[in-house]
């Protein structure tokens, strides 16, 4: 005999998801998860980002790696309050790892919950943690040819950061051809310019300002 | 490359699904996927082969089958399948879209026999 099942095997995820979903709502926080490659410039762009949000807006982190506290040293330098995942081997973070580590916060007292996946295009962009959205950095070196290879990735993001624009001339990248290649795989999808490197920073403001209002929270008002 | 945790998954559920039944043979495990699913369908299957050693599941076929990318078309509301990106409504031209299916994996049916049938 033939049983028809049709069930969701990412279904212990999204009831994971769903659970953070709800904490983040219950406790007025905007949650984003921060995809991109390894070395692509993820916790210096929050590094950088936290400067600008810092006095504005309530931020917490959620680090993963496969393996040290070295990410979240970092972002504890900067102030903010911060759990590192250690993955040990698995490529992704998942709800339920982010659902345990909800519990060592002070979930009323955070407007913005960053949290930084594992170097990764790929499987990340397959896993709700209960975000609002998902926000993808890449770097120019990694070249122009990459938004049409990960589309997933792509796809899945509201906003893409295209990083290291201070390599700009020297690397053989043609930013605009990137940009329209990535426009075409997601039109919606919102683009900034940044670079972080210590005294060429520039676009970080804007995408500060992006998270403030995505956030609820008006820098004007602050 | 989570093709692992998802057959712990499907396996686990498949189990618990004939735990009712006095299953003799299963015959076929029934898989599909969608192409925003990011899974390599050569690692699931080997999971599957990996997974199932030693379970009532060792000498089944397991059967994956594709489908398509599903997208609503956010400005004629229609919806449409799409096969790759970049995604292009066929009713009204529009490339502004919402992904609805084609990025999830299901376990879609379950063929055994079981000791009551004759």
């Amino acid at each position: 005999m033939k049983i028809d099942i049709m069930q969701d095997m990412m279904n212990t995820n999204l009831a994971y998801a769903a659970e953070n979903k709800a904490a983040f709502a219950a406790n007025g926080i905007y949650a984003v998860n921060v995809l991109g490659s390894p070395g692509a410039g993820k916790t210096t762009l929050l590094e950088t980002t936290f400067h600008y949000l810092q006095g504005k807006i309530k931020s917490a982190v959620v680090e993963g790696d496969l393996a040290t506290a070295r990410d979240a040293a970092r972002i504890a330098a900067c102030g903010v309050p911060v759990i590192q995942i250690n993955t040990e081997g698995g490529c992704h973070l998942d709800a339920k790892m982010v659902a345990k580590t909800l519990g060592g916060f002070d979930l009323p007292n955070i407007d913005l919950m960053v949290i930084e996946n594992v170097g990764n295009l790929v499987c990340p962009a397959a896993y709700d943690l209960g975000e609002h959205e998902k926000i993808l950095v890449m770097s120019l070196t990694e070249g122009g040819d990459k938004p049409a290879k990960y589309p997933t990735a792509f796809l899945a993001a509201a906003a893409v950061v295209l990083n290291k624009f201070d390599l700009l001339p020297y690397i053989g990248v043609d930013a605009e051809k990137m940009k329209k290649e990535i426009l075409s795989i997601n039109p919606q999808i919102k683009i900034f310019e940044t670079s972080c490197r210590e005294g060429q920073v520039f676009g970080v403001d804007k995408f500060a300002e992006y998270l403030l209002q995505k956030a609820g929270k008006n820098s004007a008002k602050a | 490359m989570h093709e692992t945790s998802l057959m712990e998954n499907i396996l686990a559920t498949a189990t618990s699904t004939l735990a009712p039944y006095n299953v003799k043979r299963v015959n076929e495990v029934s898989v599909i996927y969608g192409p925003l699913a990011n899974i390599i369908p050569s690692a699931l299957e080997f999971a599957y082969e990996a997974l199932s050693e030693k379970t009532i599941f060792a000498k089944a076929r397991f059967v994956m089958r594709r489908v398509p990318i599903e997208a609503e078309c956010l400005d004629c509301n229609k919806s449409y399948e799409s096969e790759q990106v970049p995604f292009k409504c066929p009713f009204c031209g529009s490339n502004r879209f919402n992904i609805t299916g084609g990025t999830d994996v299901y376990l879609e049916s379950i063929d055994f026999d079981d000791d009551d049938e004759i």
